[in-house]
């Protein structure tokens, strides 16, 4: 059982490590920036997956990860002291705003962190002495973690990697602990919940913190990649299109989210250049999954499996989606 | 027990699906190298296709096909290639398209952008990577200061150009205080602040600033703000629909007529102009082309243009036809297509355009245009634009940034 337990996890981690091998240099950057959409787009699939909270400005969170280190970056070159302040300052952020908007639900929450998102774009955009306000400004911070400017693509890409197996490691223990469960218990059933004495509002606030940090995070690695950051990263547009990558790849569980980053992001490079109707063929996809695969893609793919895997198991056919939150994503290993 | 056999299973299949869909980012990218004799030469042009800018990205891709077909596709001996992306007018976008144009598609140089936030965002990594950059549209003044690259040479306009060249026309005959009105954007406050200077030198007054957002629908409380105040004049930064919707609005208002209207070259281009109608009529601005423009090249443009897509050029058009010629031209002097090549050709380079003949600033990669003075007129139905004379000659953008107006 153990064996089989490390066995695909060590597989994954054996094939993002040796990726760089058979990818070309752009297959290298390009996979590096789908893992930092991965972390972030995760960071998202957190609160609305097993908190329940659909956010539509959570790329303020990412936006502001990414200035911390643009504009700290100017005063101080030390990579861990930035991307800390980034995780640290998003996080801040992130619970000051949410002690007011986790009183509010589903549209309204919707609504507040839309408006929360459009008002940092707004200062980010404004305030030009500081920010270069549309124009953007680039970072000059280098990467270094100690020992050397880390400047090659394969340097980069193993530090993204190890931070995404890291982020994705750490949420995976955050939903199996008690905490997660309560959260994910909230999103279930909050009534009940608050008649269990859980109080609910700690458990919602706790989970949009620790997801606003990891977006920070996200925020300051894709500044470093970029080496340029814009208030583009912090629009409503782009946290709508991590709404729509958590959508496509599948709510509720944690790699879902991850794979809908990695589809959206090829699709828009590789279908953006053979059409500039790219939105459209996005958008009908979109259609169809949500109307077709609810779970999204990962739903898709199990739903193939199923179809297709040997007669000899099918005595243990398990349900295609495992129930919300009693997922496979809920069992320790 | 059950259970996590279960999970095993379910994980064997994530794993798998995770590494087809990495397998599949290795399969997507290609490899071609080129160099050489006969060798095709690509060219990798990042414009805006969708969004606001989509007008002006599709002239400048209009204008670029017809020169090159004009010349058979090819420079010298050798068969041009121009792939084209659009980067949605996001610098984040411009810069995954750029690293796809170049390290993927291994293209030998660039065209590209509209908007001045993507060429500020590409101008450290082409720095680096040291492939020419062919600015088609972007204005940002920065570009020809600060931030100038022995790599970025534009062949379009800057805000400082744009601003400038009607100012003291303006100021000498048509009146003393103007109200100046652009969208409270980068590119909006560059121009006005080169016309104000312009303006003020030649014994005007602002009277008052206006700074929609960008992307307005509704010009009413400025132009009612107008009608209070009572200039002498409008002076008016705007672009696309932008620009459209103040050019209706303004005759709607009943100002048309009453304060006169004045602009930058966009207010005299076919592209506001002709949607916009008998609003147009009777704008007064300095501009860098025209289709009347009296010389032997633009004829031959017009005719050729006027074959090809059935419609007057606007401006954007010679900005893309002058591209791909600086681009031939370089490529064909420097008898390759290697940056350090080019660049040195690039700096000084001297073409024939259809707004006249063309030279590359070396001090700021920017071009020294001649700016025309014309007035929108009403004729046989639609609106052409009149010469009335020379605006200015010669007009470079300086060397280091002006001292500010204040």
């Amino acid at each position: 059982m153990r064996a089989n337990i490390w066995r695909t996890p060590t597989l994954f981690i054996a094939i993002l490590l040796l990726l760089p091998l058979i990818l070309t240099n752009y297959g290298v950057k390009l996979t590096s920036e789908v893992l930092i959409m991965a972390i972030f787009v995760m960071s998202l699939g957190l609160i609305i997956g097993f908190a329940g909270l659909v956010s539509l400005g959570h790329a303020a969170f990412f936006g502001l990860g990414a200035y911390v280190v643009a504009l700290l970056g100017t005063h101080l070159d030390n990579t861990y002291v930035l991307i800390i302040a980034a995780a640290v300052i998003s996080g801040i952020v992130a619970f000051v705003s949410g002690l007011l908007f986790i009183r509010s639900s589903g549209a309204y929450f919707l609504m507040i962190t839309l408006a929360f998102g459009q008002m940092l774009f707004a200062i980010f955009y404004k305030m030009e002495s500081v920010t270069g306000g549309a124009d953007g400004m680039a970072v000059s911070a280098s990467l270094n973690l100690g020992f050397g400017a880390i400047e090659s693509r394969v340097g980069f890409y193993y530090l993204v990697t190890i931070a995404f197996l890291v982020s994705y490691y750490l949420l995976r223990v955050f939903i199996s602990s008690p905490l997660g469960k309560g959260v994910r218990g909230i999103k279930e059933n909050e009534s009940r919940m608050t008649a269990l004495g859980y109080n609910i509002r700690h458990y919602k606030l706790i989970v949009y913190s620790l997801s606003g940090m990891l977006a920070g995070f996200a925020g300051a690695l894709y500044a470093y990649f970029n080496q340029y950051v814009s208030p583009d990263l912090l629009h409503w547009m782009f946290s709508g299109q991590a709404l729509i990558m958590v959508i496509v790849g599948g709510v509720g569980t944690l790699v879902g989210p991850a794979i809908g980053a990695g589809f959206f992001v090829i699709l828009q490079s590789y279908i953006s250049s053979y059409t500039d109707r790219w939105p459209m063929i996005m958008g009908v996809i979109f259609v169809a999954i949500v109307l077709y695969g609810r779970g999204g893609i990962l739903q898709i793919a199990m739903l193939l499996w199923n179809k297709l895997r040997p007669k000899r198991h099918k005595e243990e056919e398990t349900p295609i989606l495992p129930k919300e939150g009693n997922g496979f994503e809920s069992v320790k290993g | 027990m059950v259970g996590k056999k279960r999970l095993g299973k379910s994980r064997i299949w994530i794993s798998t699906l995770l590494t087809l869909v990495l397998l599949v980012l290795g399969a997507c990218s290609n490899q071609t190298a080129s160099s050489g004799e006969g060798e095709p030469i690509k060219i990798g042009a990042i414009l805006s296709f969708s969004g606001n800018f989509a007008p002006l990205s599709e002239s400048i891709k209009a204008g670029m096909e017809l020169y090159f077909e004009q010349n058979g596709n090819k420079i010298g001996n050798r068969p041009v290639t121009v792939k084209y992306e659009d980067d949605e007018a996001n610098p984040q976008v411009a810069l995954r398209k750029y690293r796809q144009l170049v390290d993927s598609e291994k293209v030998d140089l660039l065209v590209g952008p509209i908007s001045s936030s993507v060429v500020y965002a590409l101008r450290d990594v082409i720095e680096k990577d040291k492939i020419v950059l062919i600015v088609a549209n972007a204005a940002a003044n920065d570009i020809s200061w600060d931030k100038k690259s022995d790599y970025i040479y534009r062949v379009s306009i800057s805000n400082w150009q744009d601003g400038t060249p009607g100012a003291a026309y303006i100021a000498n005959n048509i009146g003393k205080k103007a109200y100046v009105l652009a969208p409270d954007y980068p590119a909006g406050h560059e121009t006005i602040e080169a016309f104000k200077a312009a303006f003020v030198a030649a014994g005007g007054e602002i009277v008052k600033e206006a700074w929609p957002k960008l992307g307005n629908n509704d010009y009413a409380t400025y132009l009612t703000d107008i009608q209070q105040t009572k200039p002498d004049l409008v002076f008016p930064f705007l672009a696309g629909t932008d620009a459209i919707r103040f050019v209706q609005q303004y005759e709607q208002f009943g100002l048309k007529g009453k304060i006169p209207l004045t602009g930058t070259q966009e207010f005299l281009d076919p592209l506001v102009t002709d949607p916009a109608g008998q609003a147009a009529e009777g704008i007064i601005g300095a501009t860098m082309y025209t289709a009347a423009l009296d010389n032997a090249t633009n004829k031959a443009f017009v005719e050729a243009f006027t074959k090809k897509y059935g419609k007057t050029p606007n401006y954007f058009n010679v900005q893309g036809y002058d591209s791909a010629q600086v681009i031939a031209k370089a490529v064909e002097k420097a008898g390759s297509v290697k940056s350090e090549d080019l660049t040195k050709v690039l700096k000084d380079i001297a073409f024939s355009s259809p707004r006249g003949e063309l030279a590359m600033d070396p001090m700021t990669h920017n071009l020294t245009l001649d700016m025309y003075l014309a007035k929108n007129v009403w004729k046989d139905g639609k609106i052409v634009q009149e010469i009335m004379g020379d605006a200015m000659k010669g007009l470079k953008i300086p060397e280091t940034p002006p001292a500010k107006s204040k």
